[in-house]
């Protein structure tokens, strides 16, 4: 990565990969001050993360984060950083809500990587919107894959799993919180992400860090978490992460496959 | 085109190869990856953005075959790839844009050949066997029952197609 802007800082720069945290202060319901993104910024370091994606919400019913405005404040929060000698580099983003004329508005809208190869779309909390799949053909026209935020949290995915499936069938991609994964939204939201990951239908785990209690990085817990599913799980995932915001295509190893039957209730 | 009774019957190492041969001879062929769903094509081939396809041009985002269509590094074989998946992929196929497609690279070409889901699933390959002048049918050896094959016949008969003839893979010869 050529934009390594902590060289000159005593540290050792870390390696891990954060595609999705609300770290910008006081613009979305993530951090609320400087003082907090500051505080979020030396717990990723310590988690052994080196660069992050600033996913601030946008277009959902509360916040609006104009592109231009998160690269400005990424821009100064980067300053502050640097200032404070925190090894870690923050780049652009967006978590964006899914609206059906998603399609028309690119030019205010960030990806997680600087091509907009990918973008981190979220889904309304209780379903999947019927336009989705149109609108996912549509991105993808644009050469834009998009990347699903929290799967395993939607609650229609959730009883119908294989709308998921069909989503990745068709080249999507999904992203699974970290948290989630090491148990921090209960066992049942634990077992389907363990459920998801073995059945190939996320592709990455990301922080989805907010300033909130019980929601913290929870990254190098979760990575511990994929090793003892499977000891080849930790690594393709690190690396689809690294792949995906240097904008590169890649093959995700895990074949796609159905989840077919459910034993939550056993 | 090149379609089968049902998946997994060896449809895209034979057209692959098939496409190669042809290409080897001197023809310049090209390949079109109809199967719109479960594309293929663009992994054997190695393409690098295979989101430039044959779907992109059915939803008119590119006006000429020719700006979907993608070197492969072999000579005389260009390929055009399915493209993003759409909702749709019946519907598009059946479209008066798809007859046009085949039409311009029938007139770039010596020789277009179609990569067609299989029949019997979904209708898109029925679709296709209308447009394109001739179908051949890949069978697999204990996979496929002679009472599917014998619908899948029915079916490209109901849709006027012109069955040049059957490839049968994978089989198994006596005492080998």
């Amino acid at each position: 990565m050529d934009t390594d802007k902590d060289t000159t800082t005593a540290t050792r720069k870390n390696s891990l990969v954060d595609l999705h945290c609300h770290i910008l202060p006081g613009i979305d319901d993530g951090s609320k001050s400087l003082a907090d993104s500051l505080t979020l910024a030396r717990a990723a370091v310590s988690e052994g993360i080196g660069y992050i994606v600033a996913t601030p919400h946008h277009l959902d019913r509360h916040f609006i984060n104009h592109a231009a405005d998160v690269r400005q404040a990424v821009q100064d929060f980067q300053a502050s950083l640097d200032q404070a000698q925190i090894p870690l580099t923050v780049f652009p983003g967006q978590e964006v809500h899914l609206n059906g004329d998603l399609a028309k508005r690119l030019p205010d809208l960030i990806g997680l990587d600087a091509n907009m190869n990918y973008l981190l779309v979220e889904f309304p909390h209780e379903e999947v919107p019927q336009y989705a799949e149109e609108l996912f053909f549509e991105l993808s026209c644009q050469n834009i894959t998009p990347i699903i935020a929290h799967p395993e949290r939607n609650a229609r995915i959730i009883k119908e799993p294989s709308i998921l499936y069909e989503f990745i069938n068709k080249g999507a991609l999904a992203q699974l919180t970290a948290t989630s994964l090491v148990g921090g939204f209960g066992r049942k939201t634990k077992k389907f992400s363990e459920e998801l990951v073995s059945h190939g239908l996320v592709q990455m785990i990301a922080s989805d860090a907010h300033m909130l209690a019980g929601r913290k990085f929870a990254l190098r817990e979760a990575y511990f978490a994929l090793d003892d599913l499977d000891r080849s799980y930790g690594p393709i995932f690190y690396q689809n992460s690294r792949h995906i915001i240097n904008g590169e295509s890649f093959t995700h190893s895990i074949l796609a496959e159905p989840i077919e039957k459910r034993h939550f209730f056993k | 085109m090149l379609t089968s009774t049902t998946a997994s019957e060896g449809k895209s190492t034979i057209i692959a190869n098939l496409a190669v041969e042809f290409a080897n001879a001197g023809k310049r062929v090209v390949l079109v990856d109809a199967d719109l769903r479960r594309s293929t094509v663009n992994r054997t081939f190695k393409i690098k953005d295979p989101n430039r396809g044959l779907t992109n041009l059915l939803v008119h985002q590119y006006h000429s075959a020719m700006e979907v269509t993608h070197e492969t590094g072999i000579t005389n074989l260009t390929i055009v790839p399915s493209g993003p998946t759409p909702p749709n992929p019946a519907e598009l196929l059946s479209s008066q844009a798809m007859s046009r497609v085949l039409a311009e690279l029938e007139r770039n070409f010596d020789l277009v050949i179609v990569y067609a889901p299989p029949i019997l699933p979904v209708t898109d390959g029925q679709i296709l066997a209308s447009i394109v002048d001739g179908v051949i049918l890949v069978v697999r050896q204990n996979h496929t029952t002679k009472a599917a094959v014998k619908d899948t016949k029915t079916a490209l008969e109901q849709a006027h197609a012109n069955i040049l003839g059957v490839i049968l893979n994978d089989v198994k010869v006596k005492g080998g």
